[in-house]
């Protein structure tokens, strides 16, 4: 058993494990990347639904505001404002319209602060669009060197 | 040649009771102290290679779990200095060799582990056989079979789990009463 997980180690591949390090105190940061469906979109501009849309927006993004916990974020505007561009042969292809052909479209994100998973998730089920769609919560990458 | 052969039958059945007694316990400790379940069990079962191989010569300890454990935080460490000098981009995050205690009566941290196996953003095949696994010690081949799942594909399960976790940042915790819904 020894001998061929020295071997392993050696030729690193088992140290694939051990990064990145984890530690019991660590300090996480975290996208919540918030998804909505064109109904929800819709009522951005909606004479009827706008208030209530509005309204939970901003008392979410009042609330994470106040925690402290936000290192930065922004809403988008709709996903038919999107351009999506592609460098492919040396050459740029822009389409209108978002990159994902998808239901549910990306419509903000914060970069939040807090120590483990379940805090990061118990942020991003209080959205609106944890009701509507989905929210994805992504570690994010340390800073380039 | 016999008394040599006797010498290794009982080191190895020392080694062998230490880890019926204290696998679980030592592997719940090492990861919910450097919460990476995969690295704590290659570092736990180089431990208890090195046991097989050294004792014989130096004797079974009188408190094998506490030697089973520094020899484990050392083969961890040495493992994160490896991994560090491979990946120059990590997180330059010092692991305090005191993080890891190395006496006897280090915390019983198999509750935590539990908690995290039954973590519901963790794939639900995966779950029971990350606690018989980790927590009870069983080989994934075994617990394949009482799942009547094909061991690689037990195998591949288990790894992507234990990376998630370790990914995703879940922490070593009894969760409060919120948290403990979702995981009965």
């Amino acid at each position: 058993m020894s001998k061929s997980a020295g071997a392993a180690r050696l030729y690193g591949m088992r140290s694939g494990n051990f990064a990145p390090l984890c530690l019991k105190d660590k300090v996480m940061e975290y996208a919540i990347l918030f998804y909505e469906t064109a109904e929800a979109d819709a009522a951005r501009n909606h004479p009827e639904k706008s208030a209530a849309y509005w309204g939970a927006w901003g008392a979410y993004v009042t609330a994470i505001m106040e925690s402290g916990i936000s290192k930065g974020g922004q809403g988008l505007q709709s996903p038919g404002t999107a351009t999506s561009v592609r460098l492919r042969g040396g050459k740029r292809q822009v389409q209108d319209g978002p990159v994902a052909d998808a239901k549910e479209q990306l419509a903000g994100f914060f970069i939040i602060d807090v120590p483990d998973l379940d805090t990061a998730l118990a942020w991003a089920a209080r959205s609106p669009a944890a009701v509507d769609a989905a929210v994805e919560v992504r570690p994010v990458l340390p800073p380039m060197p | 040649m016999s008394g040599a052969a006797s010498d290794f039958e009982a080191v190895r059945a020392a080694a062998e009771a230490a880890a019926r007694n204290a696998y679980g316990r030592l592997l719940a400790y090492l990861a919910a102290t450097t919460r990476n379940i995969a690295a704590a069990e290659d570092a736990l079962g180089d431990a208890f290679a090195s046991a097989l191989a050294t004792w014989p010569a130096s004797g079974i300890p009188d408190k094998p779990e506490a030697w089973l454990l520094v020899a484990a935080k050392r083969r961890f460490l040495d493992g994160v200095r490896h991994a560090r000098v491979r990946n120059a981009a990590e997180p330059t995050l010092a692991l305090m060799e005191d993080d890891i205690a190395d006496k006897a009566d280090f915390p019983d941290a198999r509750l935590k582990l539990m908690f995290v196996c039954a973590h519901p953003a963790i794939d639900e095949a995966a779950r029971t056989p990350l606690m018989l696994q980790t927590v009870l010690g069983l080989d994934a081949a075994r617990i394949a079979s009482a799942f009547l799942t094909a061991p690689a594909a037990m195998s591949q399960r288990l790894v992507r789990a234990k990376t998630y976790i370790k990914d995703a940042g879940i922490a070593f915790e009894v969760p409060d009463a919120a948290g403990l819904g979702p995981r009965r």
